[in-house]
């Protein structure tokens, strides 16, 4: 069912970039990129007038995302290769500076899920980062429910082996 | 095509490794927030697509071009002034508390080493608690507005669960409460309570001045009104 179309508010966008942030940081693996992804994604949503048919800004706000990245991706796959940043440089998250064992905790996270295969990653981000319902993550991706629990209960434990290093396994 | 991986067998040992990844994602989740530096690029480009916005629906004709046919010179310069000056009306409760969806886009402020109980930010003199010792709310950024042509300081706190409130301070005159809001009173402090577009919202006044707390409504309303009406053991000023 869909409703008329509403215009998406601008000054509401700030609400999201929290929870658009930590997904774009899931699916590029890195704070840099995550920053860049998510820029270009709010600069192309203000580009111009947006209008949406439900009340699901979110889910609106992480298929752009998701498609950004996508072309992001194809881009950077016809670029030459650039050399990432070595780690020991990379610039302190403020909002984790008193907790240095998290930050890297969840820099490892984040890198896990990176890493998941595709299916199984969209599926996390979109249910255990931005915290969609299982029904609106399978809207979103176009698959069912059981589908999406189906991957995410895979997901969550490839994520859990790969941060013990006992249990590794492939992913 | 996505493919039927549903009919995977699920290895029942796999339980505990789900829910362990379960938890460690939620930990770096709650942890994890956008940069400020992130947060002003997206508020200047927010700010510059408005501008094109408005530009654009004036079109050619330019804001004389739109009033003057519409009611003559004198009718043009009233509304000119009125949107200069900011109009006759005092901004609203609940205008307010939506700067708090703008986010942060400055530092937050450091607690005041004179005074422990608050933070080395204020409005007209009037300073922002520093809940980070008693509640466990640490300040986290901050942003400045002006609304209806009166300044507006916003200060964001996060708790443990990085779960978000927006304490703003108007500047100017005390504005009323909402209608359909109702009062309780906590500490000696009359608050009214409220909610909007699934935050609850609890107004009060400081030192002549009306307090905004807003926060999510899975925060308890009594959490708020002891936030709201924390007096620091006197050192905070109200």
């Amino acid at each position: 069912m869909s409703g008329p179309a509403r215009q998406l508010d601008p000054a509401a966008l700030g609400d999201h970039v929290d929870r658009l942030y930590r997904a774009a940081w899931a699916l590029c693996g890195s704070r840099e990129d995550a920053e860049d992804l998510v820029q270009e994604t709010f600069a192309k949503i203000l580009s111009k007038p947006r209008f949406l048919r439900n009340d699901d800004d979110l889910g609106y706000l992480l298929r752009v995302l998701r498609n950004t990245f996508v072309s992001r991706h194809r881009s950077a796959m016809r670029r030459p290769q650039s050399t990432p940043m070595p780690e020991e440089l990379e610039p302190i998250d403020p909002s984790s500076a008193t907790r240095p064992d998290s930050a890297v905790e969840s820099r490892e996270v984040f890198a896990y899920i990176a890493a998941l295969p595709e299916s199984f990653r969209d599926a996390l981000v979109a249910v255990d980062v931005v915290g969609l319902s299982y029904g609106e993550a399978a809207k979103l991706l176009g698959t069912k429910e059981a589908t999406i629990t189906s991957r995410l209960y895979r997901a969550r434990a490839q994520v859990a082996r790969g941060m013990d290093p006992t249990r590794q396994s492939v992913l | 095509m996505v493919p039927p991986d549903q009919d995977i067998p699920v290895d029942p040992l796999d339980d505990e490794l789900a829910e362990r990844g379960r938890a460690l994602i939620a930990a770096a989740v709650a942890e994890t927030m956008a940069p400020l530096a992130l947060r002003e690029r997206i508020e200047a480009d927010r700010a510059r697509a408005a501008k094109r916005g408005a530009g654009a629906r004036l079109g050619s004709r330019g804001l004389l071009g739109w009033l003057v046919p519409a009611g003559g010179l004198v009718a043009a310069a009233t509304v000119a002034l009125v949107l200069v000056l900011g109009g006759p009306n005092a901004p609203t409760v609940l205008a307010t508390a939506s700067l708090a969806t703008g986010g942060p886009v400055l530092p937050a402020p450091a607690e005041d080493e004179s005074n422990m109980t608050v933070l080395k930010a204020s409005m007209q003199g009037v300073p922002f608690p520093y809940w980070g010792g008693s509640f466990q709310w640490e300040a986290v950024g901050a942003r400045d507005d002006k609304i209806e042509d009166r300044s507006a300081k916003t200060i964001f706190y996060d708790n443990p669960k990085g779960v978000r409130a927006a304490y703003t301070i108007l500047g100017g005159d005390t504005i009323d409460a909402p209608s359909g809001s109702y009062k309780k009173t906590r500490n000696g402090i009359q608050l009214s309570i409220t909610q909007d577009k699934g935050r609850r919202i609890v107004t009060w006044t400081r030192s002549g001045h009306t307090c905004v707390l807003s926060a999510p409504v899975a925060v308890p309303e009594e959490k708020l009104l002891e936030l709201a009406s924390w007096k620091g053991q006197g050192s905070v000023p109200f």
